[in-house]
Formats: C-alpha cells, sequence, structure tokens
C-alpha cells in the first residue's frame, strides 16, 4: 500500500510552478467594489464646494427666518431666490475634470469619467437635496411639505437644465460664467416672480408648478445624460 | 498577449486623422515615429478607449477596447495632462489609484513604490503646481503604472523636456517592457532610436512601415549623401533633396542630405540613420524643403 502511494505520486508529480506572478498579475487584478469607490470619490469634491454649500444654507436659513415675519409664502420664494446657486454648485463639480485637464486619465481608467462624473452628482445632489429638505421643514415648521419642495425645486432644477442646455454650446473658457448667468438669470425670475405675481404662489396654482417641476425634471434628466454621453464618450456602463 | 488593431479608422470633419490602421503588437516597446498632424495622439486616443473610432476593432488580449476590461489592463500618459490644484503627488497617484480599482491600502503601498521608481519620494507631499516639467512627467509615467497595466501607452512623454532628462526618461521607459507591450509616440527620433524593438513611422494617418530599427533604415540606404556645396549648389538642391545638416566649413558648405540621386560629383554615400529616413519622408510630403 505504502509503495503503491509513493509510485502514484511519483507517476503523477507536478512540477514546482513558473512565472506565478506573471500569470497572476496578468489575469487577477486588484478590484474596489462600486462602494469603495463612490467612498474614495466622496473625499474629491472640491473644500471650496463644500463651504460654498455651508454659506449657501446659512444664508437661505437667515433669509428664510428673516422673511418669515412676511409671511411663510414670503419666506419661501425668498429663499427659493438663492436655489440656482445651490445648483451651479453641481455643475462646477461635473466641470472640475474638464477644467483642470483630467478628463483624459479618468476616461482611461476602468472606473472611468462617466463613474466620476455620477459620482459627483450623487454626492453633491443628494447633499443639496438633503439640505432642501432640511430648510423646507425649518422654514415651515414642518408644515410646508409638498408645497413648499415645489416653490424650491423648481428654480433648482430650472437653473440645472440651463446650466447644462448651455454647456453645450459656449466655449469652454467661459464656462463657469456662463452657469453663474443662468444662476443669475432664474434668481432674478424667482424675485421678479415673487414680488410682481405674488399670485403664483397661491394654492390653486400649485398643479402648475407641479406640471412644471415635472418637465423640467425629465429634462434636466435628459440633459444629464446628454452631458455625460459627451464627457464620457459613453459606450457602455460596464 | 497581443494588441491588435483591425483597420482603425477616424475622420474629424473632412480630414482623415487615421486611416485603416492595421496592426499587431506582442510585448515589447514600439516607437510610433510622425511629424506634427500625423495622426499619432489619435491613434493613441483610440487604444487608450477615450476617442471612439469610426470604423475598425482594437482588442488586447481579446478584450474588446470600450471594455472595463480592456482598461484595467491599460496605462495610459496623455500629452498633455492637468491636476487638481490642490494635488500633492501622493494624492494625484492614490486618486488616479482609486480609478483604476486598486484598494486603499495597496495604493499606498504602490505610490510608495511608484514614487521611488520615477525619484519622486522626497516630492510625494509637494504640490505637483511646483513641480517642473521633467518632475510631471515622470508622475505621468508613475500613474500609468499603478494598476501593473499590460498595455502601457505614452504620448510625447518627452516633449518639453531638456536632453538631460530626456536621456533618463528613456532608461526609465525602456526598462518598463519587460512582460507588457509599450507604445511611445514621438516626433523626435533620438527617443526611440536606442530603445525602441519596433518602430512605426506613420504619416498622414496611416503607418507606412513598421519593423525594426535597422531594418526600415534600408529603406533609404544608398541615398544619404555627404558633400561640400557652394550656396547657389545648396538652393538648388534643397528644392529636391531633404537636407539633414548643414556646416559652413571654410569657403564651402558641409552638406548631409537624402535623396535619390548623387547631388554633385564627388559626394559620398554614407549609411543611413533612422533620422535620415525620418526626414526622407516628411520632406516628400513637402516636395522638397523649403
Amino acid at each position: 500500500m505504502k509503495s503503491w502511494k509513493k509510485e502514484i505520486k511519483e507517476a503523477f508529480w507536478a512540477p514546482p510552478p513558473e512565472r506565478k506572478e506573471a500569470f497572476l498579475l496578468e489575469h487577477l487584478h486588484d478590484e474596489t467594489s462600486l462602494w469603495e469607490f463612490l467612498l474614495s470619490q466622496s473625499g474629491c469634491l472640491s473644500k471650496s464646494t463644500w463651504l460654498s454649500l455651508a454659506a449657501l444654507f446659512g444664508l437661505s436659513l437667515l433669509l428664510g427666518g428673516f422673511a418669515a415675519d412676511c409671511g411663510k409664502r414670503n419666506a419661501v420664494w425668498m429663499v427659493s431666490a438663492l436655489l440656482p446657486f445651490w445648483s451651479c454648485l453641481v455643475t462646477k463639480e461635473l466641470l472640475r475634470s474638464r477644467r483642470f485637464g483630467m478628463e483624459e486619465l479618468e476616461r482611461s481608467a476602468p472606473h472611468s469619467l462617466v463613474e466620476v462624473l455620477l459620482a459627483r452628482l450623487c454626492f453633491l445632489g443628494g447633499a443639496e437635496l438633503l439640505g432642501l429638505g432640511v430648510l423646507s421643514i425649518l422654514l415651515g415648521g414642518g408644515s410646508v411639505g409638498v408645497e413648499g419642495s415645489l416653490y424650491l425645486l423648481t428654480p433648482y432644477f430650472l437653473t440645472a437644465f440651463l446650466t447644462l442646455h448651455f454647456l453645450k454650446r459656449c466655449d469652454r473658457e467661459n464656462e463657469l460664467w456662463y452657469c453663474l448667468l443662468a444662476g443669475i438669470l432664474v434668481s432674478a425670475l424667482v424675485i421678479l416672480g415673487g414680488n410682481q405675481f405674488p399670485g403664483i404662489y397661491l394654492e390653486s396654482e400649485l398643479g402648475y408648478w407641479g406640471i412644471a417641476l415635472l418637465l423640467l425634471l425629465w429634462g434636466t434628466g435628459r440633459e444629464v445624460w446628454k452631458f455625460l454621453r459627451q464627457e464620457g464618450t459613453l459606450w457602455s456602463f460596464n | 498577449m497581443e494588441l491588435q488593431l483591425d483597420r482603425v479608422s477616424k475622420r474629424f470633419q473632412t480630414k482623415i486623422a487615421v486611416d485603416r490602421v492595421s496592426l499587431s503588437m506582442g510585448e515589447g516597446l514600439y516607437g510610433l515615429l510622425g511629424a506634427n498632424g500625423a495622426g499619432k495622439t489619435t491613434l493613441m486616443r483610440m487604444m487608450a478607449g477615450i476617442l471612439k473610432p469610426d470604423a475598425g476593432e482594437i482588442r488586447l488580449g481579446g478584450r474588446e477596447v470600450s471594455s472595463k476590461a480592456y482598461r484595467e489592463l491599460l496605462g495610459y500618459l496623455p500629452q498633455e495632462f492637468g491636476y487638481y490644484p490642490s494635488f500633492t503627488a501622493k494624492d494625484f497617484l492614490l486618486y488616479l489609484a482609486a480609478l483604476k480599482g486598486v484598494p486603499k491600502a495597496k495604493a499606498r503601498e504602490k505610490a510608495g513604490e511608484l514614487l521611488e521608481l520615477v525619484n519622486l519620494t522626497e516630492y510625494a507631499g509637494k504640490k505637483i503646481k511646483t513641480f517642473s516639467g521633467g518632475m510631471k512627467q515622470r508622475l505621468g509615467i508613475a500613474q500609468a503604472l499603478l494598476n501593473h497595466p499590460k498595455l502601457l501607452i505614452l504620448d510625447e512623454p518627452t516633449a518639453g523636456l531638456d536632453p538631460k532628462e530626456r536621456v533618463k526618461f528613456r532608461n526609465l521607459i525602456s526598462s518598463l517592457k519587460k512582460d507588457r507591450i509599450v507604445l511611445l509616440s514621438t516626433h523626435i527620433v533620438s527617443d526611440i532610436e536606442y530603445i525602441a524593438d519596433e518602430v512605426l513611422i506613420m504619416k498622414n494617418g496611416a503607418i507606412l512601415h513598421q519593423g525594426e530599427p535597422k531594418r526600415i533604415r534600408e529603406v533609404i540606404e544608398g541615398k544619404v549623401w555627404e558633400c561640400f556645396l557652394t550656396r547657389e549648389e545648396l538652393f538648388s538642391m534643397e528644392q529636391e533633396f531633404a537636407i539633414l545638416n548643414l556646416r559652413e566649413e571654410g569657403s564651402g558648405i558641409f552638406v548631409r542630405a537624402v535623396g535619390e540621386r548623387c547631388p554633385k560629383e564627388g559626394a559620398r554615400v554614407v549609411p543611413a540613420t533612422l533620422e535620415d529616413l525620418y526626414l526622407y519622408y516628411f520632406n516628400e510630403q513637402q516636395g522638397g524643403m523649403g
């Protein structure tokens, strides 16, 4: 029995591995999960953007508190005049790769530029929407709800739609200025509307606000898709 | 593992930037030589998966260029690249390591190794905006190696470097070709003449020649001349010959030129170099000097 074992072992002797390291380098690749990748991106949003967002949030709270003395509806439209600039911050981050010449390096990586942009959109957009939610609650004492959200989100997404639309048509040097211009225009529109046409903030007009927001959500989604497609030379999402 | 290009083409409006290029490259160092506007960067961008070809296929070991699996094997150094203003050298490498899917702990270790390889260890904590051109290019090479690439594409990596830095770079690149495909584009012949296993000459979007440096020089063997000329003879010669070197000596001008026929009685044939070949091809395009 023992001799059989020995003979079988000798008959089926396997040679020691050769070029193991080269084989492993060729066939096994380091992998980070999507979650690890997203976490790594969260630290890459610029500090100035976070500081600006914090400043805008603080300013919105102060303005909201001040304007609340003039009535809840007035507080909401006054605060919503600041929201276009919140939206501009997201566009600023989406343009960061282009502005600083990192596009080609990011495009050629396994987690490509498209994923980087989506990560930025999710983090900053998510943080802003959370901030808007908190703002809605604080301004309305918990009761603003759907109405206040409509008034806050509509100028936000109108600015997002316009900035992405402008980006297709303007030269790269002046991109950020065009984004800021879009923000200023929408803000001016909100102030004009609130001042001169306060009737648009009546409950009876909520339906129109709802339709406008839905259209803007659809339009913004479409523009974001086109932007990602253009930036990432999107072939597939793998 | 092989990189295969099959009739790859790219057009920008009316200009054909890359014209039905088909290549097959195994492990080794390939020098892509061509003048400005020959299509080198366009071809390299398509191979790096950041520009979509209008026609044709690009595969690396069977992996299609648009796939994530392809990009996992790719290291790319663009002709020009930027950085986020707050980045130090280490931050830059860690950021790109995350994009390349290198886990954090491993990325720190790898970044340290690569900074040492390119002699930037003492600058790891310094902001990239304080770097010289040569330091930035070395950092660029380091990021291209983060994910143990099987395909390394370097687009004019020595542009803007002084001769001493260029030599250092050449030596570094030459050491990287083991077990990988390295493709290096340049319009400076000396960048690749001594280190490339194969040279590809590109002109008007097409590959004119591919082969070992010694072998492709044979195209102009017997066509490189040296002689002394007067100023008037030189002027008429410039229309027909590619002038490689001019030197005033005494009462005449010493000339080295490439051309089909003997320029003057007494001119002697000399062995051709890769630079002679390059100038010969690109002088033909211009229809002679001037």
